[in-house]
């Protein structure tokens, strides 16, 4: 069977400037697939080609089984970047219109926006005009807007910015309750603790290019090792050249983080440091976060780590 | 439900619950209401004036414009009423009426002079010289008592008097066998001309704001993520028509109210034979699709109003240059001018229900402005929906003039 999207090769350029280069990937049903990236990184761009918004220069995308159709496109639920709701029209209006757009009937959309707008405690603001919500409110009301229709696919495109951590929350308990349902969602963002916590499968882009791709504990995996944070003096001179430790940036004042190969490594290096005589104040063992990992392979964040030489060349340019 | 069905749906009944419309539905009739209501009204308060007259020549001035007043021919023609009072020649007597204009009870004071056969002047002192309507008509009865005069002075007897100074009616006939007089045609060809260029433009200006407002909201990606640019770009034109419609549907309804209560008010705007309603009601349809279209391509493109409004210049142009070239049309109705603009898709919906009006229209030119026109729709939403799919997502940046040529050849995104 197929999964509900397959993506093989996809390219597209704008201007001579690649936007997407050569992306492949599947979504399978009952995963939540992390597209993190940058602005420009080519996660909107791909997006879109997937909803069939714009054409691709090649490739090609599959949506449940075949090319893009208007069928299958009213199973796909859709929540923009940048939020768009018509600011005069009352909450239940624009959900019946969103709604009959994506192909309901009136009948069937009456219960389920009651039911939504029940369960995100807008029941009784069913009848404001959406410019009199607040921006919190808004969100949520285009959060029904794509849930409304029970898309098998959900793609949305930064999906918590702008919400207290009440409302992350609730819609973090929406997403996951989606995902037991059986459906299958992407998401775009650049909160990584949070993808972290969520995600079943990533992609990092970086100008079009996944640099990183697969299974959240295989990609943790394939970094290779883990990594160490140490404290105190002499700590970066004494492991200069030490074989199977890289050495790292410098997270915080007197903090220096390396990169082991294996965490068996940790004791030989504690030993090592102590009989060289540095003086260590912490020593912990971690593994890699997704924040270390795109640092490293997507970068950008600081240009300053790059250009002092904390994070390799290649990942910051 | 079909995805543009929805899409009409929501801009009909947006618009129509809008305050703007209600007000525009209703207060441009209700205006217009006034204005003849009002008309009538002062034109029946309206007093009659009193026109003091002396008299020093001894013609009888004062009871010969009497008559030619009384005679019922100008009392038929005209809805003021002038009674002339003679006035006696005291010294005090042109103060004294003087006085009388300025306070009101008298509107003028003719003065005829003695030596009025030589000097052929006569005197009209009022407080308003402007109502050239009277001053001609006494002109010309106080040249036909002056010149009665010298004839009957060269001894031409009275029978042979007034067959010299019978005047020469001009007989009107229009040949194409119209009903309407002149005046009245003209006023049906240039209110409809007129009608129409503010409702096109009315409408297909509120349907590319429509699109700017969808862009700056962003509810335009939702839009294209959930139908076709196609969907929008027809659901959009349809719905946006149909509140057209409506309002002017209303209109008509209200004029046939009117004619049921007060027969007669109305009849200049049903004057009109059956088919050039019927025609002038297809153009509006045909000529709204067109610029809506047409628009929609600008609103698309365009991210602020401004924007919009540098670009849907070029766009309104022809609608302008059909307006401008009415004189030229009302001319020469048949001419080279008036032919081209009736078959121009871009002007025939504002030329042709004007020269309809003005005079009777070959079927074949009718035919042929209408082909053209319904021939080139289809060019135009295929040219439309194009920009628009490239255009719809583009944000930030309106693209130059000169690349929209570009953008139409370019191969679709």
């Amino acid at each position: 069977m197929p999964h509900p999207i397959e993506i093989r090769n996809l390219r597209k350029s704008y201007e001579g400037r690649a936007a997407v280069d050569n992306l492949s990937f599947d979504l399978r049903a009952g995963t939540l697939l992390g597209l993190l990236g940058h602005n420009g990184a080519g996660k909107t761009t791909t997006i879109r080609i997937a909803l069939g918004m714009i054409r691709s220069d090649g490739g090609t995308v599959s949506i449940l089984g075949g090319p893009i159709t208007r069928d299958t496109r009213d199973r796909i639920g859709y929540l923009p970047e940048e939020r768009g709701l018509y600011p005069k029209m009352p909450v239940i209006d624009f959900l019946f219109f969103i709604g009959m757009l994506r192909g309901c009937e009136r009948s069937a959309i009456r219960p389920r926006a009651a039911n939504w707008l029940e369960r995100f405690d807008l029941a009784d603001r069913h009848k404001s005009p959406i410019q009199e919500l607040s921006k919190g409110n808004q969100q949520k009301v285009q959060f029904i807007a794509t849930l409304l229709h029970d898309p098998d696919i959900l793609i949305l495109d930064e999906p918590f910015s702008g919400l207290d951590p009440v409302n992350r929350h609730l819609f973090e308990e929406i997403v996951l309750e989606k995902r037991r349902e059986g459906k299958a969602i992407i998401f775009s963002t650049h909160v990584l603790e949070q993808a972290e916590r969520l995600l079943d499968e990533v992609i990092m882009l970086r100008k079009g290019v996944a640099v990183v791709q697969g299974k959240l504990s295989e990609v943790r995996a394939s970094y290779g090792g883990s990594k160490l944070d140490i404290a105190g003096e002499g700590v970066e001179g004494a492991l200069r050249g030490y074989p199977g430790v890289e050495p790292g940036r410098q997270p915080r004042e007197g903090v220096w983080r390396f990169r082991i190969d294996d965490r068996s490594r940790a004791q030989e290096v504690l030993a090592h440091l102590v009989r060289s005589g540095a003086r260590v104040e912490g020593f912990t063992l971690a593994e890699p976060s997704l924040n270390d990992i795109f640092l490293e392979r997507v970068g950008g964040i600081d240009r300053g780590l790059v250009e002092s030489g904390f994070i390799p060349e290649e990942a910051g340019a | 439900m079909n995805k543009s069905l929805v899409i009409i749906l929501r801009e009909y009944l947006v618009m129509v619950r809008k305050k703007s419309f209600l007000i525009s539905t209703f207060l441009v009739p209700l205006g217009m209401f006034l204005m003849l209501f009002g008309q009538i009204y002062l034109s029946q308060r309206e007093k009659a004036q009193d026109f003091g007259i002396i008299d020093r020549s001894g013609l009888g001035v004062a009871l010969r414009l009497t008559w030619a007043r009384s005679n019922p021919l100008e009392v038929l023609k005209g809805t003021k009423q002038y009674i002339f009072k003679y006035v006696e020649d005291t010294p005090e007597a042109v103060e004294a009426a003087e006085k009388a204009i300025k306070e009101g009870t008298y509107s003028a004071l003719i003065i005829v002079p003695e030596d009025v056969l030589e000097t052929q002047t006569v005197q009209f002192k009022a407080k308003n010289i402007t109502d050239h309507q009277v001053q001609r008509w006494l002109e010309d009865e106080l040249t036909k008592i002056v010149r009665e005069r010298k004839l009957r002075d060269r001894g031409i007897p009275r029978a042979d008097v007034s067959a010299i100074l019978a005047t020469v009616d001009l007989d009107l006939e229009d040949i194409t066998g119209k009903e309407q007089s002149a005046g009245q045609r003209l006023l049906i060809g240039f209110g409809s001309m007129f009608a129409l260029y503010m409702m096109i433009a009315i409408y297909s200006g509120m349907i590319m704001n429509g699109f700017i407002e969808d862009k700056a909201s962003r509810v335009m990606e939702l839009l294209l993520s959930a139908s076709s640019p196609r969907q929008i770009l027809l659901g959009k034109v349809v719905g946006i028509g149909m509140v057209a419609i409506t309002q002017v549907a209303i209109w008509v309804a209200v004029v046939f109210i009117v004619r049921e209560v007060r027969p007669g008010m109305l009849t200049i705007l049903l004057a009109a034979p059956a088919s050039m309603y019927l025609f002038t009601a297809v153009y509006f349809v045909l000529g709204y699709f067109l610029y809506a279209l047409l628009l929609s391509a600008v609103g698309a493109m365009c991210n602020s109003l401004q924007d919009a409004q540098q670009y849907s210049l070029p766009v309104f142009l022809p609608i302008i240059t059909a307006m401008v070239c009415l004189s030229l049309v009302m001319r020469e109705p048949d001419g080279p001018v008036s032919l081209a603009l009736s078959l121009i898709p871009l002007t025939s919906p504002i030329t042709m229900p004007a020269l309809m009006g003005l005079t009777t229209v070959p079927p074949w030119q009718t035919a042929a402005s209408l082909a053209i026109l319904a021939a080139t729709l289809p060019l135009i939403y295929m040219g439309a929906s194009k920009l628009f799919r490239v255009a719809l997502l583009m944000q930030g940046k309106t693209p130059p003039l000169k690349d929209i040529g570009k953008l139409l050849m370019a191969p679709e995104q």
